[in-house]
């Protein structure tokens, strides 16, 4: 009779500690999802290095078709330069390549350059894998260290005047659209966007409690 | 002498299989995905990438299907050990080198998990499961109740599993998020 109990008990436990188990991953997944949504909202701008507003580090280089081209400062052209920094290693700058593509289809006074480091013929056979001839295409570590970048991909955009308008690490699609809108609306960043945003809440919360 | 209980080994067994069948799975189902996983952990040289995807799929599914042929009772979960100790110095040296923002390969690419410390702990335990199986079973006799606690408490192990590399993945993103807001 005991032993009947017991198997019954055991049996039971089982069960209801499977089914917890599931609940418990389901919960942990839930949690991933969430953090997917919210980290981060539009690019990401690391902590430290330039300021929008500020004017653009200057430097002249070469592109490894071996053509000079001059990053920051103002442009006699008038257009907006993206800088793009990517490597033939990063999965995600894959990803954005479509997109960037587009971009310089769509024109609208954006020139892009696109920016590495490293190995230059791993560079050369990334270009001819994924057809980036059209692009500048810039190879130069010290370009890097003087817009600190720290993960890739990070996109730039400088306006004709040679300033730096917006900037971010950019993962997806969105957060490229995000910096190029940043640039218009003359926020740094979304973030940037998203506080001012809240800002004018709490003040307006703030001036219905005075009156 | 060491020995232990038989319902150990088994499910301890049944779970190492469960959690390299998964890791197979993950794998194959993302192929050029993990490839490039693989390259960016920069410690295979370019020429070897493909052979070295294709080696470590096809070691994981023979590991898989070797931890449940009794004759391999103790080169099966051997093997796995060895993978398992070599993930583990895979991880430990990108996390030295800095590069702990690498996605690790864990779960697929649909999961995006960066390089922590935990993952480490993560393959030291499943490594000490894997000694624990080589070891002696007690002799008794296996009643019909015996087979249901395998059955359960190796799917409920690998439950805890997938969740803990859920949960471990979603503490490095709230990590992020933190030091991001402040």
């Amino acid at each position: 009779m005991t032993n009947e109990a017991l198997v019954i008990s055991i049996s039971v436990l089982w069960v209801v500690v499977l089914a917890l188990g599931a609940v418990v991953l389901a919960l942990a997944r839930q949690i991933g999802v969430l953090h997917e949504r919210i980290s981060p909202v539009g690019a990401l701008l690391l902590a430290g290095g330039l300021k929008a507003g500020e004017a653009a580090p200057r430097l002249q280089l070469k592109t490894v078709s071996g053509q000079d081209i001059a990053i920051g400062g103002a442009r006699a052209d008038g257009r907006r330069v993206l800088l793009l920094f990517l490597s033939p290693t990063c999965s995600v700058c894959k990803l954005l390549l479509p997109v960037i593509e587009s971009l310089r289809r769509s024109e609208n006074g954006l020139t892009i350059v696109l920016a590495s480091d490293g190995d230059l013929q791993a560079q050369h056979r990334f270009i001819e894998r994924h057809g980036l001839e059209a692009f500048p295409y810039v190879v130069a570590a010290e370009l890097g260290v003087a817009y600190h970048v720290g993960k890739l991909p990070y996109a730039v955009l400088i306006d004709a005047t040679g300033v730096l308008r917006a900037q971010g690490l950019v993962n997806t699609r969105e957060h490229l659209e995000s910096i190029l809108e940043a640039g218009e609306r003359g926020l740094a960043t979304v973030q940037e966007f998203l506080r001012q945003e809240q800002d004018k809440r709490i003040a307006a919360r703030e001036e219905g409690r005075l009156t | 002498m060491n020995a232990i209980d038989p319902v150990i080994s088994h499910i301890l067994r049944g779970l190492l299989a469960l959690v390299f069948a998964a890791a197979a799975y993950h794998k194959l189902s993302g192929l050029r995905a993990f490839r490039d996983t693989l390259a960016n952990y920069q410690l295979v040289p370019e020429i070897l990438l493909w052979p070295m995807t294709a080696a470590i799929v096809a070691i994981e599914s023979a590991v898989t299907v070797s931890l449940l042929w009794p004759a391999a009772s103790t080169a099966a979960p051997t093997v796995a050990a060895c993978v398992l100790a070599i993930y583990a110095v895979a991880i430990a040296i990108n996390l030295l080198r800095g590069r702990s923002s690498i996605d690790c390969g864990c779960s697929g690419p649909a999961v995006r998990q960066s390089l922590s410390a935990g993952l480490i702990v993560r393959n030291i335990t499943l490594v000490v499961c894997c000694w624990l199986i080589t070891l002696d079973t007690v002799a008794r006799p296996l009643a019909g109740l015996d087979a249901g606690t395998v059955l359960f408490g190796m799917v409920g192990l690998f439950l805890i599993y997938m969740t803990s590399n859920r949960l471990l993945a979603g503490s490095v993103q709230l990590r992020e998020l933190i030091s991001h807001d402040q």
